[in-house]
């Protein structure tokens, strides 16, 4: 090549793409036919009826199962150990949405509903128990949910159930989610 | 893997609404995965990043599908919705300068008065700009002939086009990027 011809791109040397190995692209091509797999339409002309998987976190009743744990979760141990004076001041709607939400992003692993059921049939069942005796003293029937408001009307059994019931309904989205 | 067919009858089975179209998609990937991916790459030089690209391209393939209509070679096709997909990322998440490059697209093949003092990360960028600057159908002739030294039959396979034709668009291309680089480097 004379010089004349010779352009100034001609002095540079291109580097060569390092390409992946082959099976990076089975992969590539796998992960993007997942990604399309619901629009696919089948001999029909119909989409497949493929299941669509949601992310557990954008299921609201997964929130606020977890939520309505959540304020078990706090309430319980502070109201055994705490007078029921006192348990006036708590009030769940001086804390935000938001908060309980972060609360949650932040714990949920650690929020075992199994864990939640073993403590109510130890510890909070034994300081009910405890309780139950102090007030049969006192001559009034005393449970430890007396001192929330907001389990008034709730009877142990039915806080049991409902656990349990939750618990279930939890496993079974975590299924679905693995 | 089966036996692909040529692409007038991929583009016709692509078209379609039952479950041919998604087997044409999948011999679409077979077939043009690996040129996306070194044509993105040079642009984007950062293999994450390209990994992701590459993905949304494909799937604004097949989302986009029925929207292609033959006038062009499909890869032509394909080409523009990465080169939008991949400017487009580059001003939303203004990464220009951020982005961890894995290595300069070119380097000096030897010592050259042209450059002066340029590095090879400085040299590769104004090349990548006046590449930029090229028409589409130039800036494909001169990645494919420029830099994966492809043979003009092969790109007119790939783009479409006369080998002539892409013969004279390459010239051009070479010689506008001579001149934008003669007037960034003061010659």
């Amino acid at each position: 090549m004379n010089q004349e011809n010779k352009h100034i791109i001609d002095d540079l040397k291109v580097t060569p793409i390092q390409m992946p190995s082959d099976s990076y692209f089975e992969e590539l091509k796998k992960s993007i036919l997942n990604e399309i797999g619901n629009d696919v339409p089948s001999a029909t002309g119909m989409k497949k009826d493929t299941p669509r998987i949601i992310p557990m976190y954008r299921r609201w009743y997964v929130w606020g199962s977890a939520a309505a744990i959540l304020a078990f979760a706090i309430l319980l141990p502070w109201s055994t150990t705490n007078s029921p004076k006192e348990s006036e001041g708590i009030n769940l709607s001086s804390v935000s949405n938001e908060e309980i939400y972060d609360y949650l992003n932040e714990n949920i692993e650690d929020l075992d509903t199994e864990t939640i059921a073993v403590h109510l049939s130890s510890d909070a069942i034994t300081q009910k128990g405890n309780q139950e005796a102090e007030n049969d003293v006192a001559g009034t029937r005393g449970n430890f949910s007396s001192k929330s408001t907001l389990l008034d009307h709730v009877e142990d059994q039915e806080i049991l159930d409902y656990l349990k019931d939750e618990s279930g309904e939890l496993d079974e989205y975590l299924l679905i989610e693995s | 893997m089966s036996q692909i067919p040529d692409e007038n009858t991929i583009i016709s089975y692509f078209h379609r609404d039952d479950e041919l179209a998604y087997k044409a998609f999948t011999w679409i990937v077979d077939i043009h995965s690996k040129r996306l991916y070194t044509t993105i790459r040079r642009w984007i030089n950062n293999h994450e990043i390209t990994n992701d690209i590459i993905q949304e391209v494909f799937i604004k393939v097949w989302n986009n599908r029925k929207q292609f209509q033959g006038n062009s070679a499909l890869f032509s096709w394909i080409y523009r919705i990465a080169y939008n997909e991949t400017v487009h990322f580059l001003k939303k998440e203004n990464k220009h300068r951020s982005i961890a490059i894995d290595e300069p697209i070119v380097s000096f093949s030897h010592h050259s008065e042209h450059y002066g003092k340029l590095s090879s990360e400085e040299i590769s960028k104004l090349l990548f700009e006046a590449v930029e600057t090229l028409p589409e159908k130039q800036r494909m002739v001169f990645e494919y002939k420029y830099f994966e030294d492809l043979k003009y039959e092969e790109i007119s396979k790939l783009t479409g086009g006369s080998v002539g034709g892409l013969k004279a668009n390459y010239f051009h291309a070479v010689g506008k990027i001579e001149e934008f680089l003669k007037g960034k480097l003061n010659h």
